[in-house]
């Protein structure tokens, strides 16, 4: 009974282990997003003289 | 290269929103290049974006495709004749896209200036221009000294090219 009852401590510690490591991730991810959602738009150069290039190499 | 103002590695060419390396989507991952049109063409870039990298070769995963994105109606000209140029050339199909860019998105901090990244000295001085991390990314000289760590420049104009964008020449040291 002693185990039984160990194992459900452990397993609900494991339970806030993992909810709190989800937590934590979707925390990172949505300052992830907020932070290239807020540079997605800049593709103006510093300078009105400048220009800019895009190119994708495989 | 003398003219490249600011790189940025990130991701464009598809729809998906707010892409990460995680979730890349339908993007490809792309460099940014600002440049002064007084220093250097945009014909000069495409020159340099043909040599690295195979235009013949079938792209295997959008990720990683060929592809010129275009910003204005002037470099899809360029970007057409250049690879029309270079078909002809090499006497067989040139696979690299020409295509409107659309949104950019740079890329995580951890992928920016790669080289540069590795070397804490270089860091440390850097951060201390520019105390940004953002900043600094996007400085000329985090631009220049990335390059030189890539292997790519000449040498020998190292040292007078890093006191031309504010960093002193001892620095080469910690470079090499």
């Amino acid at each position: 009974m002693l185990i039984g009852l160990l194992a459900m401590v452990l397993l609900s510690h494991l339970n806030l282990l993992a909810a709190l490591s989800q937590a934590i991730e979707e925390f990172a991810m949505t300052a992830q997003a907020k932070q290239t959602t807020f540079f997605a738009a800049n593709l103006k150069p510093a300078d009105p003289a400048h220009r800019v290039a895009l190119f994708a190499l495989g | 290269m003398n003219g490249v103002v600011t790189t940025l590695s990130g991701y464009a060419g598809g729809s998906t929103v707010a892409p990460t390396y995680r979730s890349i989507g339908d993007h490809s991952e792309t460099v940014l290049v600002e440049f002064d049109p007084r220093l250097i063409s945009y014909e000069q870039l495409l020159e340099v974006f043909w040599d690295s990298h195979d235009p013949s070769a079938e792209p295997y995963l959008t990720q990683y495709r060929n592809a010129v994105f275009y910003t204005s109606e002037k470099q899809r000209q360029a970007a057409e004749d250049s690879r029309q140029t270079l078909q002809k050339r090499l006497g067989r199909p040139v696979r690299t896209a020409i295509e409107p860019a659309g949104i950019f998105t740079p890329a995580e901090d951890y992928h920016q200036k790669y080289y540069l990244q590795r070397v804490e000295a270089l860091m440390a001085e850097l951060r201390e221009r520019y105390p940004e991390l953002q900043q600094l990314f996007r400085s000329t000289a985090a631009a220049r000294l990335n390059g030189y760590l890539g292997c790519n420049g000449d040498p020998a104009s190292f040292g007078a090219d890093l006191r031309s964008v504010g960093l002193p020449a001892e620095l080469e040291r910690d470079a090499r």
